[in-house]
């Protein structure tokens, strides 16, 4: 069935506003502000959600955004970007999750994310559909790294943040994300290869 | 001539974000480790094929995302209005009946004279005031001492 939308935003389409200028509009009652917030992250958080939570990233985002409406007078620029605070705010919503997850796994079956599993593999010789079958090689070998060392691999390279930001979001020390980020980036070639020779 | 290098340095290195050892350092032993520099290419490796999926990705979001939202928030503060008269309601169960049973258990004697909450009550309600959009609710309490106000805040948060 095809879904159609009244409006449906590509999320480059954004007002000139800055974050902080829109969460200030927002906390003095401009409701639009917060929902110009909403379509600016939105859909990053949720491609961010997706990778570790597919399934649940639709319910983890909206979470999200829900703290966010409650708290957003806690948010201080002092302290960091407000990109960078709600992305702490989803990364702490997806880990908690992800361990709620995992408990139920471990109660009724061993543990094997049938929620990280992808569609089934096409084999039209297309180049298009060559590189997504790459692409899709690489998110599931994503997905079989540690959930500490996936983050720090996502953040820096779906989201473009800086290490320092990473440390921020994360609440851990800079030098501690380079290197799960270095122990992440072995891991995934690792996992590759051990794939490749497989099959 | 230091040892090998470290994997935060070689980290930093290829993402431009040092702050420790200078680029030319690293470079001036990348050239001569054959070790380091294994390392660094096959970390760089990962990091272009990690690169590939950022360009993959492409998302969007509709109004639908955002009544969903509304609707979410809109029972949000159904359940917190509702926490909230029940915090109410058990307080004044509290504040009201247990002095009034407890005189009730300990009233002897003179059956002229019926026990009276009012007037047995060591504190008293002065002050309820519901704060919104906060949703706190505030309860000041005067008791027999006047140095003495008890001030209860019920919140949410």
């Amino acid at each position: 069935m095809v879904k159609s939308y009244k409006r449906v935003r590509p999320c480059g389409e954004r007002s000139m506003l800055s974050d902080e200028e829109l969460v200030k509009r927002f906390i003095s009652g401009e409701e639009k502000a917060f929902e110009e917030l909403f379509f600016r992250y939105y859909p990053v958080l949720r491609r961010f959600v997706a990778k570790v939570m597919p399934r649940q990233a639709e319910d983890i985002v909206q979470e999200v955004f829900l703290k966010v409406y409650r708290d957003i007078k806690r948010f201080s620029p002092d302290k960091g970007s407000f990109k960078t605070w709600i992305f702490a705010i989803a990364v702490n919503l997806t880990v908690d999750e992800y361990r709620r997850m995992r408990r139920r796994l471990r109660i009724f079956r061993p543990l094997k994310d049938e929620a990280f599993e992808l569609p089934d593999k096409s084999h039209a010789p297309d180049e298009e559909v060559i590189e997504k079958e790459r692409h899709s090689e690489i998110e599931r070998a994503l997905k079989m790294l540690p959930l500490e060392q996936r983050q720090v691999l996502m953040l820096k390279h779906l989201e473009g943040f800086k290490f320092k930001e990473i440390a921020r979001i994360l609440g851990i020390p800079e030098g501690t994300v380079k290197s799960r980020m270095a122990r992440g980036l072995k891991r995934l070639r690792e996992v590759l290869d051990e794939r490749a020779f497989e099959g | 001539m230091r040892g090998h290098l470290k994997d935060e340095e070689i980290i930093s290195y290829i993402y431009g974000e040092g702050d420790g050892t200078p680029y030319e350092e690293i470079e001036e032993h990348l050239r001569v480790c054959p070790r380091c520099f294994r390392l660094f290419r096959e970390l760089k490796r990962s990091a272009e094929l990690l690169d590939e999926l950022k360009r993959e990705e492409r998302s969007v979001v509709s109004d639908r995302h955002l009544r969903m939202f509304y609707d979410k928030l809109r029972k949000f503060r159904a359940r917190r209005r509702l926490r909230l008269a029940l915090a109410f309601s058990g307080l004044i169960l509290i504040l009201g009946s247990s002095p009034f049973w407890l005189d009730m258990l300990s009233f002897r004697g003179d059956r002229g004279t019926p026990p009276a909450m009012a007037t047995n009550l060591p504190v008293s309600i002065s002050d309820v005031e519901i704060e919104y959009p906060d949703c706190k609710l505030v309860v000041t309490l005067t008791t027999e001492d006047p140095d003495i106000d008890i001030v209860w805040v019920f919140s949410e948060k």
